[in-house]
């Protein structure tokens, strides 16, 4: 138990955790969404986020790749970025809304119990992950460095190196659009209506099928552009990395009130640094339990997460 | 509307048995306990090409997965179908049990019986512990608690020592013999009566329970958990109590299954595994015990007999249940979904 | 229905039940009726089938060229029960290798969880067990007789890679582990063995992990000049790279066991692999025989895996006992318990225990993006 650990590295654990949270909260917004219109815990979201990994690996890989090149200069990093996180985000938005119509639609229409569509995501869940295995040969596969990693300033212990500073303000700029979609967009309010009460929404004339596929959609794409995001950061995907991902994820999500976006933003940065910091406390292999410690206490507190449930008070 | 309303016309398992059951005489129907009963301990010989698994020993998956899966799905059907508490980590109270048992034998030399008695005792403690705190949240908050709980489980048997660590505990001791059957490692029948046993002993006093006043107050929770508690109902006691029986089932069958595997490592209590379970407890019918522990039985059994396709089985398995739920999103047989109609003018029960 | 009709019916239905299941119910056979068999135990499907993949092939591989060169020799048929290195699944399917009386011999469990979940079941069976890369210091009690393994357990491995990190110029050792038994016990013995001013700290990361930045921090913070690894080159990829990433701690001896001795330790962490250290009671199948590491390529389309070349030393052995003209499991263990193999690589001969009673360990680095032997450690 290393309490100095907190005076000494502080700002570097924090940066980390910051970072580590705004990946979170991409794969959480997909879960918070999903659950604000549907009152369900889409288990699958963690393969959504695991094909956009491989898909944005699909793209380093056609435009030549080896990994063992040098890495490129700023304005070429930026172009193939651009590209590998928009075709990430396709991918996985596509996957998601074909996710939802294979899986859950059904359900949906015949008012089935939450639970059945709970079993049907993991049979989905399954599913994606044993294809994916089969296809990539059960390997870790790695990422190219496309950007060299320097150092631009330093706050304290924090090095704000470039990857760093792309994720934040990748995340950043995303979870604004994001709003901007929610709060202006026709659809966007129609995912408010929707997640507030479906019955009326209905009666408002709000197309649900097009609503939730919708969500499903910006869900999924979040999802893509955050995998491209993590592939920046971390340069390695397996057919599992969705799983130990998508439990924090939903865990950042639920800690902020699942269903509320803003929620899911506080959650997941929390989560992020919590994390961070139990883990330099108390070593690694605790930093669940210190977690999930965590989480009962505010639950106790606030039942329904550090910002409750609502998703139309949702804002940035 | 002044007379009685026809329920929907769909196939129902349940409902054409229901309609036999009724018409049998009080001999008939025991006669057909004993066979079905009967069946069922026979099973382990009835191994074949067709039904059989083929590249697994039948006795062995009987034992585990599918008699665990079964008496654990309808340990967990007592939280999640009966009284509608969302549990994501089952698991906790199977690995409590197989490590009570586990530790308790290899370092005080405690004899088996005692052990799955105090697995079940520690289980359900644990479920009181879990449940004092985290029944007072709803839904989604509960199911996330739970599966937390679960993973906490794991992780300590990962990181104390006397739970052996990451690499287990090993050398656990067998029941002893009983009645001249010997338990030994490379024979799993006598572990899969001793399971047989047990799920009777369970069905037997789940039955007693849910025709009282526990099993209605379980209902009506599950229902609507607001007006029960406006009708008096004390949900948080139903509800705590469905939680420590659902945890000492477990508890009590992980006792047994430590005890035939001789060797237990962290791995094996995985989240995986909860959410396993559950898929049983809703593939089968959720709140029917019999649903459950046929939908458990087919979710153990379809991995093994798929054997044969080496790669894919995985793939078709999650195909399975995806392609299930969306076709019988209630469950292979659902809740009885047949209620008491009454005539409303003469008050006289109605048959339909 | 009349009563008489509905029992009928019953009765009818029962004995078309019993039908189906018994009649066509086969009787295990008493003795073997086709060739003999060698299985591998191991996980091909599931998060761990990159290892088990390599191990297999391995396997496959000794027991196909067996059977090209074997001449009048009896046929080995190769085959394999997919654990999936899970131990709960583990039990069926030992019993049916141990039932089949065409089974000889197992390569395997590829884990330790999964190989002690089987070995009570084998060694009631008295099945000759060689398992290539299970660890754990229980297995030899719990296998008896029957056990033995190729890897060298942690009471070679760990003293080695300890004198190997204590030896570093003003060692500061910061050991972190993988949770797994492999990793766990390499590291709690390294802990043991290492001189206690040397080391700085310690930490204990999940398999699977990706996010190392807090042990970073951690190993930032304690000064260390040296980092030991005990698990295996997924999570020693991503640790050494970002521990290079971190201006503070690049420069780090980064020192691992033959868990991370594989090619794919290198692809993965690409420049950051430099300057490695890595153990092993092996020479990797590159060096040892470059003819055979060409087929291993040209049949499988990859190269081979760590733990491949104890596979397929194991099947050898194996092989060689049935070429000396052995076919029952008795004859084998007996064979296999007495005799020594050379292999490829490596020369396997197993003590009372079934440990592996030579106790070389070598030393290797990566040099120049390649695995380079440096020498034996004494």
């Amino acid at each position: 138990m290393d309490f100095s650990i907190l005076w000494t590295e502080f700002a570097s654990l924090l940066l980390d955790g910051i970072v580590v949270g705004a990946i979170y909260a991409l794969v959480a917004l997909g879960y918070t969404l999903v659950y604000g219109v549907l009152r369900l815990i889409n288990f699958a979201h963690s393969e959504i986020f695991m094909i956009g990994t491989f898909a944005s690996l699909g793209v380093t890989m056609m435009l030549g790749f080896t990994g063992f090149e040098e890495p490129l200069g700023i304005l070429a990093f930026l172009g193939v970025f651009l590209l590998v996180a928009t075709v990430a985000g396709v991918a996985s938005g596509s996957a998601a809304m074909l996710l939802e119509v294979v899986a859950y639609r059904r359900l949906r229409r015949n008012n089935a119990n939450r639970l059945a569509s709970l079993i049907s995501a993991i049979g989905a869940s399954l599913f994606l992950v044993e294809i994916f295995r089969i296809i990539t040969d059960s390997k870790d596969w790695d990422f190219p460095r496309l950007l060299e990693k320097n150092s631009l300033f330093e706050i304290s212990t924090a090095y704000f190196t470039v990857d760093k500073i792309v994720v934040l303000f990748g995340a950043f700029g995303l979870m604004f659009f994001l709003d901007r979609i929610i709060q202006t967009t026709k659809l966007g309010r129609g995912i408010r209506a929707v997640s507030q009460d479906e019955k009326t929404a209905i009666l408002m004339g709000v197309d649900v099928d097009r609503v939730i596929a919708f969500t499903f959609l910006i869900g999924g794409v979040l999802a893509g552009v955050g995998s491209a995001f993590y592939m920046l950061f971390y340069e390695a995907t397996k057919f599992n990395v969705g799983f130990l991902l998508g439990i924090s994820a939903f865990t950042a999500a639920v800690l902020g009130g699942i269903g509320n976006i803003r929620g899911a933003l506080a959650g997941s940065f929390a989560l992020g640094i919590i994390q961070q910091f139990s883990s330099a406390v108390l070593g690694y292999n605790w930093r669940d339990v210190v977690t999930f410690l965590i989480l009962v206490l505010v639950l106790l507190f606030k039942p329904t997460g550090l910002f409750g449930e609502a998703l139309q008070r949702a804002r940035v | 509307m002044s007379t009685a309303k026809t329920v929907k016309v769909r196939f129902n398992l349940r409902d054409k048995f229901g309609d036999w059951w009724e018409g049998t005489t009080r001999n008939q129907r025991v006669i057909f306990r004993i066979a079905l009963i009967g069946f069922f301990f026979i099973l382990p010989f009835l191994d074949n090409p067709v039904f059989g698994t083929n590249e697994s020993d039948f006795s062995s998956v009987l034992f585990y997965p599918m008699g665990m899966f079964a008496i654990m799905a309808i340990g967990l059907n007592i939280i999640v179908g009966k009284s509608g508490i969302l549990d994501l980590g089952y698991v906790a109270f199977f690995a409590i049990g197989a490590y009570t048992h586990a530790i308790l034998n290899l370092n005080f030399g405690f004899p088996f019986w005692i052990n799955v008695f105090l697995g079940m005792g520690f289980a359900m403690l644990a479920g009181l512990m879990l449940g004092l705190p985290a029944l007072r949240l709803r839904g989604d908050y509960l199911a996330i608690i739970t599966l937390g709980f679960g993973e906490i489980v794991r992780i300590l048997a990962i990181n104390l020592n006397f739970t052996g660590g990451a690499a287990g505990l090993a050398g656990i001791a067998a029941p002893p013999t009983l009645f001249g059957i010997e338990f030994v490692v490379d024979n799993p029948k006598p572990f899969y009566w001793l399971l047989l046993t047990m799920m009777l002993l369970v069905i037997w006093a789940y039955l007693r329970l849910v025709a009282r006043r526990p099993g209605r107050a379980w209902e009506a929770i599950r229902e609507d958990e607001d007006v029960a508690e406006f009708m008096g109902v004390a949900t948080m006691k139903y509800k705590l109590w469905g939680f420590i029986l659902g945890g000492a089932v477990g508890g009590a069958v992980g006792a047994v299954y430590s005890a035939q595997v001789t060797s237990i490592v962290p791995e094996q209590f995985t989240l995986q595994l909860s959410i396993m379970i559950l898929a049983c407890v809703v593939f089968g019918g959720m709140g029917n015990i019999w649903g459950v522990a046929l939908g458990a039985a087919l979710l153990g059994y379809f991995p093994e007999k798929l054997r044969f396709l080496s790669e894919t089985r995985i793939v078709f398995f999650g195909i399975l249940m995806v392609v299930m739920m969306n076709i019988r999103p209630n469950g292979i047989i659902p809740r009885k979904k047949r209620e008491k109609v009454y005539d409303k003018n003469t008050g006289k029960e109605v048959s339909r | 229905m009349s009563l008489v009709k509905r029992t009928i019916g019953v009765a009818a239905s029962v004995a078309v039940a019993f039908a189906t299941f018994v009649a066509p119910a086969q009787a295990a056979p008493a003795n073997c009726d086709g060739d003999m068999k060698l299985i591998f135990q191991g996980g091909l499907t599931g998060s761990a089938a990159q290892t088990g993949i390599g191990e297999y092939n391995g396997f496959k591989l000794a027991v196909l060229q067996y059977n090209e060169k074997r001449g009048s020799g009896p046929k080995v048929e190769p085959g394999f029960i997919d654990t999936q290195a899970d131990p709960a699944q583990t039990p069926p399917l030992a019993l049916a290798t141990v039932n089949d009386a065409c089974v000889i011999g197992v390569v395997g469990g590829m884990y330790s969880g999964e190989t002690r979940a089987a070995l009570p079941i084998y060694l009631s069976g008295g099945l000759p067990v060689i398992s290539p890369s299970a660890t754990n210091a229980t297995l030899p009690t719990v296998g008896g007789d029957v056990f033995h393994r190729v890897v060298a357990n942690d009471d070679v491995q760990g003293p080695a890679l300890a004198k190997l990190a204590g030896n570093q110029p003003n060692a500061k050792v910061f050991i972190v582990d993988d949770q797994s038994t492999y990793g766990k016990d390499l590291a709690k013995i390294v802990k043991a063995k290492l001189a206690k001013t040397k080391q700085v700290g310690s930490d204990s990361v999940a398999t699977g992990t990706t996010n190392f930045t807090s042990v970073v921090a951690k190993v930032k913070k304690s000064g260390a000049n040296t980092v030991f690894f005990g698990g295996y080159y997924p999570e020693a990829s991503k640790f050494v790279k970002q521990l290079r990433d971190n201006a503070a701690t690049k420069n780090v001896k980064f020192i691992a066991g033959d868990g991370v001795l594989d090619n794919e330790y290198i692809k993965l962490a690409k420049k950051n692999a430099e300057g490695t250290s890595m153990t092993a009671p092996y020479i990797p199948m590159e060096r040892a025989d470059k003819k055979l590491t060409a087929i291993y390529k040209k049949e499988f389309g990859v190269a081979p895996a760590v733990y491949t070349l104890e596979a397929y030393n194991a099947a050898g052995f194996f092989l060689a006992a049935v070429k000396a003209g052995n076919d029952t499991r008795a004859e084998i263990l007996t064979y296999i318990n007495k005799n020594s193999y050379k292999g490829v690589g490596q020369t396997l001969k197993f003590d009372a225990k079934g440990e592996p009673a030579t106790k070389v360990m070598n030393e290797f680095i990566v040099k120049n993006g390649k695995i380079e032997y440096v020498g034996a450690i004494k």
